[in-house]
């Protein structure tokens, strides 16, 4: 109630909420301090398999998050605000001591992975948002997990937080040889601690993996619980490998690692911003193809979770390139970052909307 | 008359020139611009905080009122100029801040920064100077050049700029609506109606109302036993306020170099002829560092308006730049001192106020 009303009085002084209004100011105290997101000091950097683990030192307000959730990692590069989801790959109870790690992969080309390693070092501050989303673990049911390449990070949250497994689970692990996948060694010492857990890894240096095979020679009972995580494509073929093993009443849980390339799509976009008229050029995701043709939309991740470049579409139907779904015709909200127009789309930029 | 003229073929070398201008400027941008940006709000805000805290000392002396009103109108000079108008413009977009940024920010002014960034960034930039197309020439107050037809109120119009500089911030928040008509006068039927009245008032009354009921109202309220003072200190501060802003604004396009065009000679402008025409239409002052941060580097206005979404402390870096290329073309670059310049603008309010 007070806190409404300070908000409240703020917007109407500062025209912003007062964190932000006082930020350059509290950082005169604290050089770190950033408002609206957690200040997280880095405690050790190691490389292992292709990614960069970051232990982090989280600030005692740091929320309390379900295994399986992520984070935005918040970092500047020549004095631009970067933003990039991670899942928390530690288990919850370090949280108790305030800390948390992140595994980020390094993507061959990646504007910002590429250029981590020179820019984090022990000691210095990064940001965090607080953490969200759905994916987590259900104790209950017996679970089958799959993951591909650093989708094993939320499963590994989930499976080191989980202190005894009261139901079997069975986790198959995707990884590139020939260096030994992440979180191997942790991997191994989890198994020896339950009985009730199998690992399987999976070289894809071997080829595909293919469920529906794996399936039939290890049936599983009817309330098994799917966990998916990896590139939007593999998950794609491991649903309909699920759905062909004949479990496609079985609930799956997913989270997306990635997005589909987008599938070159010239449908005539057009955006309404400050009541001119801009066509987009070029074709794939609308983000990009804004970008393109010069429009400054605020965005976020770029990957479909944070909502900050959601845009009031009027109409068309645009297609979810992350999930494959399609919208419909009328009028609602997408994000800009992860949806192809499919028809014609008239845009109306959120900041806009009266 | 134009003073020069320029070939087609000119005009493209000259787009080519101030293009790559434009382009190795941006490609520069970053961390510097990030911390100005920073330490250019922090200022602001110590203005501000400071300002309002001096006026609870009017307690024991009302001379105390004199220093907080000055830190205020500071404060809100800077938030107007400096941050608001560039900010706004989105030349600092590129650091993705979640306050600073043209779709988010809100600035200390009755004016809403939407309607603001319709008026000015797209009106005004796009179509600078030319006569019956942009309404800041003029302000449909002031008759400014021989191309507008003399009628008698325009006899008194140096009194209406002075009242017009005095209420520059509600000036500035009705210009869309007197544009649009929307209380008074016939609809005009060229005017596309890009976003509807009941819009444009809603975001009139509610900005307009949300800066009155703060600095009227609620700051009052908060400094009780020094309402009085604190009602008066902000009246002072916002008057400070829009004198300034009226004053460095006017000495933009209304200097007696800076040149009108007509709607003909923009038909189908080449990218060339716009570089040309803001270059013309647009005159500078000189002045040391803290007066162009005070005008929002609006004593750039030339480049400003050559290059509208380049970050404005990099202005004066960029004009040894400008100048070459105006040289180079035999074209002319408006830069004269302050005082002289603002001599020339009230010389032609005086000049057109008769027929």
């Amino acid at each position: 109630m007070l806190k409404k009303f300070v908000d409240e009085l703020t917007q109407l002084l500062w025209r912003q909420k007062p964190a932000w209004y006082l930020e350059s100011l509290l950082q005169l105290v604290s050089p770190s301090f950033m408002a609206g997101f957690y200040r997280a000091r880095i405690l050790c950097l190691t490389s292992e398999a292709d990614c960069l683990r970051l232990r982090l030192q989280v600030s005692r307000r740091f929320p309390l998050f379900i295994p399986g959730q992520h984070i935005q990692l918040r970092l500047q590069l020549d004095g631009r605000f970067v933003e990039r989801t991670f899942s928390i790959c530690s288990d919850v109870a370090d949280l108790a001591q305030q800390e948390l790690e992140l595994a980020i992969k390094s993507q061959p080309g990646g504007l910002l992975t590429s250029r981590l390693p020179s820019m984090l070092r022990p000691g210095l501050f990064v940001h965090l948002s607080a953490p969200a989303g759905d994916f987590c673990f259900d104790s209950q049911r017996p679970a089958v997990m799959v993951a591909a390449g650093s989708g094993i990070t939320p499963l590994f949250s989930m499976l080191v937080s989980a202190r005894r497994l009261l139901r079997p689970v069975t986790l198959i692990y995707c990884y590139r040889g020939p260096k030994a996948p992440l979180f191997s060694k942790e991997l191994a010492a989890l198994v020896n601690r339950s009985n009730l857990l199998q690992l399987r890894l999976w070289d894809s240096q071997n080829g595909r993996l293919d469920l529906n095979q794996w399936l039939s020679a290890w049936p599983q009972s009817a309330d098994t619980v799917f966990y998916l995580c990896g590139p939007a494509m593999a998950m794609q073929q491991w649903q309909q490998q699920i759905d062909s093993a004949g479990y496609g009443y079985n609930p799956i849980r997913q989270e997306v690692f990635g997005l589909l390339a987008a599938s070159g799509s010239r449908s005539e976009v057009v955006v309404r911003s400050a009541g001119q008229d801009i066509y987009l050029s070029g074709q794939g995701l609308l983000l990009q193809r804004a970008e393109q043709s010069g429009l400054a939309v605020p965005y976020g991740c770029r990957r479909g979770v944070c909502m900050q470049c959601l845009c009031l579409k009027q109409r068309g139907v645009v297609r979810n390139v992350s999930t494959g779904e399609l919208s419909t015709a009328g009028t609602e909200y997408i994000q800009l970052c992860n949806t192809e127009a499919i028809s014609p789309v008239e845009l109306t930029l959120t900041s806009e909307v009266q | 008359m134009k003073t020069t003229r320029l070939s087609e073929a000119q005009l493209a070398e000259l787009a080519l020139e101030f293009d790559a201008l434009r382009q190795t400027t941006r490609q520069q941008l970053g961390q510097q611009d990030h911390r100005y940006l920073q330490n250019i709000v922090r200022v602001q805000r110590l203005c501000s905080i400071s300002g309002r805290l001096l006026m609870l000392l009017c307690w024991f002396s009302a001379w105390w009122l004199v220093p907080a009103v000055l830190l205020l109108a500071l404060g809100k000079i800077l938030d107007n100029m400096e941050i608001g108008h560039n900010v706004l413009h989105g030349q600092y977009d590129f650091i993705n801040h979640p306050v600073l940024h043209s779709t988010r920010f809100e600035w200390d002014i009755a004016c809403d920064a939407k309607s603001w960034q319709r008026t000015h960034n797209y009106e005004h930039h796009t179509y600078t100077n030319i006569i019956g197309q942009d309404r800041d020439y003029g302000y449909g107050l002031l008759r400014l050049s021989a191309d507008f037809r003399w009628r008698l109120r325009n006899s008194w119009q140096l009194v209406t700029y002075f009242l017009l500089s005095t209420l520059f911030q509600w000036g500035v928040s009705y210009h869309e609506l007197a544009g649009n008509r929307v209380f008074f006068g016939r609809k005009k039927a060229d005017r596309p109606n890009k976003i509807s009245d009941a819009a444009l008032k809603k975001a009139f009354f509610t900005k307009g109302g949300r800066q009155l009921a703060k600095d009227y109202l609620v700051y009052p309220l908060l400094c009780w036993p020094v309402a009085g003072y604190v009602l008066l200190g902000n009246f002072c501060a916002n008057l400070i306020r829009n004198w300034w802003t009226a004053t460095v604004i006017f000495c933009g396009h209304f200097t007696a170099d800076a040149e009108v065009f007509q709607p003909d000679e923009t038909v189908n402008e080449s990218r060339g002829h716009w570089y040309f025409r803001q270059l013309l239409g647009s005159s500078n002052f000189s002045g040391p560092r803290w007066l162009h941060i005070l005008t929002g580097h609006l004593s750039c206005q030339i480049e400003h308006h050559l290059f509208p979404d380049i970050p404005a402390w990099r202005y004066p870096a960029m004009s040894a730049q400008v100048q070459a290329i105006t040289a180079k073309y035999g074209l002319p670059y408006h830069c004269d001192s302050f005082g002289r310049q603002y001599r020339t603008v009230l010389a032609r309010i005086w000049r057109y106020s008769w027929p």
